[in-house]
């Protein structure tokens, strides 16, 4: 019994061995000649580089405020905080999470925001006006840039 | 390519230096690869250990006073060659075509690991946490409160261990330029240490051929290689993990002086060293009672990490928004999660990331205990279980919502552990018993 056992289980671990050197041998054929093809990626996509270009633009170099998907929040912010200084706060949807909203007050009572980017399917709030549309946000999707000044 | 080429050239040195650093840290001279990797593995816990305090007493010097310490030790390593005792190389038996065509396919799927860590982008929190750290360690010369021009998201990632990015940091200093493109130079030699460990661990209880066959498992596991490819925390982590593994299950003198910093090592890289360390010790306390893994300076030693760790958590004055606290509200909150966490998880566990290897895992561990197999792999299995366990309780008290952060992360933190439960299941298939030798 315990014998049979262990067959079953040394032949479904073989199995699982070959299917995943399968995979990983397969995998690196294509790579090889997409190095060999196109060279090494960009660090980061061109429309992952013209957002914050074109949020910069559109703001006037004054604090903007973005509220995008989580993916975008991730994007946005390495961009942000890594390779271009601006003063752009982004975060998810406030519904996200509890902390959220309390952290996008504190950037706008600190920072005074003159505009909103609103990615993915976050809300702009009562009062905003949409100012203009934007090609692409963080991730590719629609972007729409609001204007917070009453 | 060249310059990837030439960051590689450096990650290699910087290991050697490192490995030079960990033999005067264990009194030996490595003559195995499996010692030099060992050795490396203490001398990266050590630099990433005393960081914090060189930060306290040297400020923006911390990560030279790293370098020059490393550099030190490698010519202190030339100098002190013939003092340090080396192990007397013992005969190994012939490798039989099995072996040799396994070797191969290491080698093959090492070759493989580094064309893609070559050829691809980051995970997000590869570049967003780790190589980011390390930049700005690379940039401000010590480890800082702040990481960058706004704070609002960046407390987190403040709190999170320098080995790692100190790792990629070291890697650029010869260059004298940060490159984020080239900062996961240093994952290729992780990988070979991972392969090294679990084929090491794997020894303990089964034959050399399918300790071989095990590394290759586990380094063709999909979590593990593309979490390295985008540069995640966590197989540097599982590198440490199998290694402390195997030095806790071998229990020798070797192995007690090398387990502290091994240790050590775990917590200066990701937060959840700190669970792994836990989880651990409970396991080593049912296992063994009687014997004593850790000598007294080792017991200090591993004190002495912890509290680096912790204090280094207080000066940054960040908390983890992630997750907590544990105060009423949360406490409440848990038990109803408890079944959607458990569903959740066990999705992640029989996702198409990881195929069949959980419930492998499983049914190995079952018949480790119902086959009353030697206690070494049940102590093992065990300790895979509970991390598994405890890392999903994390879930619990999360602030985020749980399905995204469940989704998002399980699968890497049960990458920490799974090589060790690839060696679990080696030791209920394997047929042989034999000592570790080579």
């Amino acid at each position: 019994m315990f014998r049979a056992a262990r067959l079953a289980l040394g032949g479904a671990a073989l199995a699982l061995l070959a299917l995943q050197l399968r995979a990983d041998l397969r995998g690196a054929r294509w790579e090889t000649l997409h190095v060999v093809a196109s060279g090494r990626p960009a660090l980061l996509s061109a429309g992952e580089n013209g957002f914050l270009t074109e949020v910069a633009g559109a703001s006037g170099g004054h604090p903007v405020l973005v509220i995008t998907g989580e993916a975008g929040v991730y994007r946005a912010g390495l961009l942000q905080r890594v390779l271009y200084p601006l003063p752009v706060g982004v975060f998810p949807d406030p519904s996200a999470s509890p902390w959220v909203a309390g952290e996008i007050r504190r950037f706008v009572e600190r920072r005074r925001p003159a505009c909103l980017v609103r990615c993915a399917s976050s809300a702009a709030g009562p009062g905003a006006r949409m100012i203009a549309r934007l090609p692409g946000g963080p991730t590719g999707g629609p972007m729409e840039l609001w204007s917070l000044r009453r | 390519m060249t310059a990837m080429a030439a960051a590689l050239a450096c990650a290699i040195g910087v290991t050697a230096l490192l490995s030079a650093a960990g033999d005067l840290l264990l009194v030996r001279r490595a003559t195995r690869l499996s010692e030099a990797f060992d050795s490396f593995l203490a001398g990266l816990a050590a630099a990433a250990g005393s960081l914090f305090p060189l930060t306290l007493i040297a400020g923006k010097r911390a990560f030279s006073a790293v370098v020059g310490a490393l550099i030190a030790a490698g010519a202190a390593r030339i100098a002190l060659r013939r003092r340090l005792g080396a192990r007397e190389r013992e005969r190994s038996e012939r490798p039989t075509v099995v072996a040799w065509v396994t070797v191969a396919l290491l080698a093959a799927v090492v070759g493989i690991f580094t064309l893609r860590v070559m050829s691809n982008r980051f995970g997000w929190d590869g570049i967003q946490i780790w190589a980011a750290k390390a930049r700005v360690l690379f940039v401000s010369g010590a480890l800082t409160r702040r990481l960058w021009v706004t704070d609002e998201f960046a407390g987190r990632i403040v709190l999170y261990p320098p080995a790692l990015p100190l790792m990629e940091a070291l890697v650029f200093r010869p260059m004298a330029r940060f490159h984020f493109l080239d900062a996961k130079a240093a994952f290729p030699i992780f990988y070979l240490a991972l392969l090294l460990a679990v084929f090491r661990l794997t020894r303990h209880f089964a034959s050399r051929e399918a300790s071989l066959l095990a590394a290759l498992g586990a380094a063709t596991l999909p979590t593990i290689l593309y979490g390295g490819v985008g540069g995640y925390c966590d197989l540097p982590l599982a590198v440490f993990v199998a290694a402390s593994a195997e030095a806790a299950i071998a229990a020798d003198s070797r192995s007690s002086r090398t387990l502290p910093w091994l240790i050590g090592g775990m917590l200066m890289m990701k937060d959840e060293g700190i669970i792994l360390l836990a989880c651990g010790a409970l396991v080593l306390a049912a296992w063994r009672r009687s014997a004593r893994l850790l000598s007294g300076k080792g017991t200090l030693l591993v004190g002495a990490f912890l509290l680096d760790r912790e204090a280094y958590r207080f000066w940054t004055g960040w908390h983890d928004i992630q997750q907590g606290p544990l105060d009423l509200a949360h406490l409440l909150a848990a038990p109803a999660r408890i079944l959607p966490v458990a569903r959740l998880c066990a999705g992640q566990m029989l996702g198409s990331s990881w195929g069949i290897f959980w419930p492998l895992f499983a049914a190995s561990a079952a018949m480790a205990f119902a086959a009353h197999r030697e206690g070494r792999a049940r102590a093992l299995a065990v300790f895979v279980v509970l991390v598994a366990v405890t890392d999903a309780s994390i879930y619990l008290v999360t602030n985020l919502d749980v399905a995204y952060h469940v989704t998002s992360s399980y699968s890497r933190l049960l990458a920490q552990v799974a090589p060790a439960g690839v060696a679990v299941i080696a030791a209920v298939l394997a047929p042989v018993r034999a000592t570790p030798t080579s």
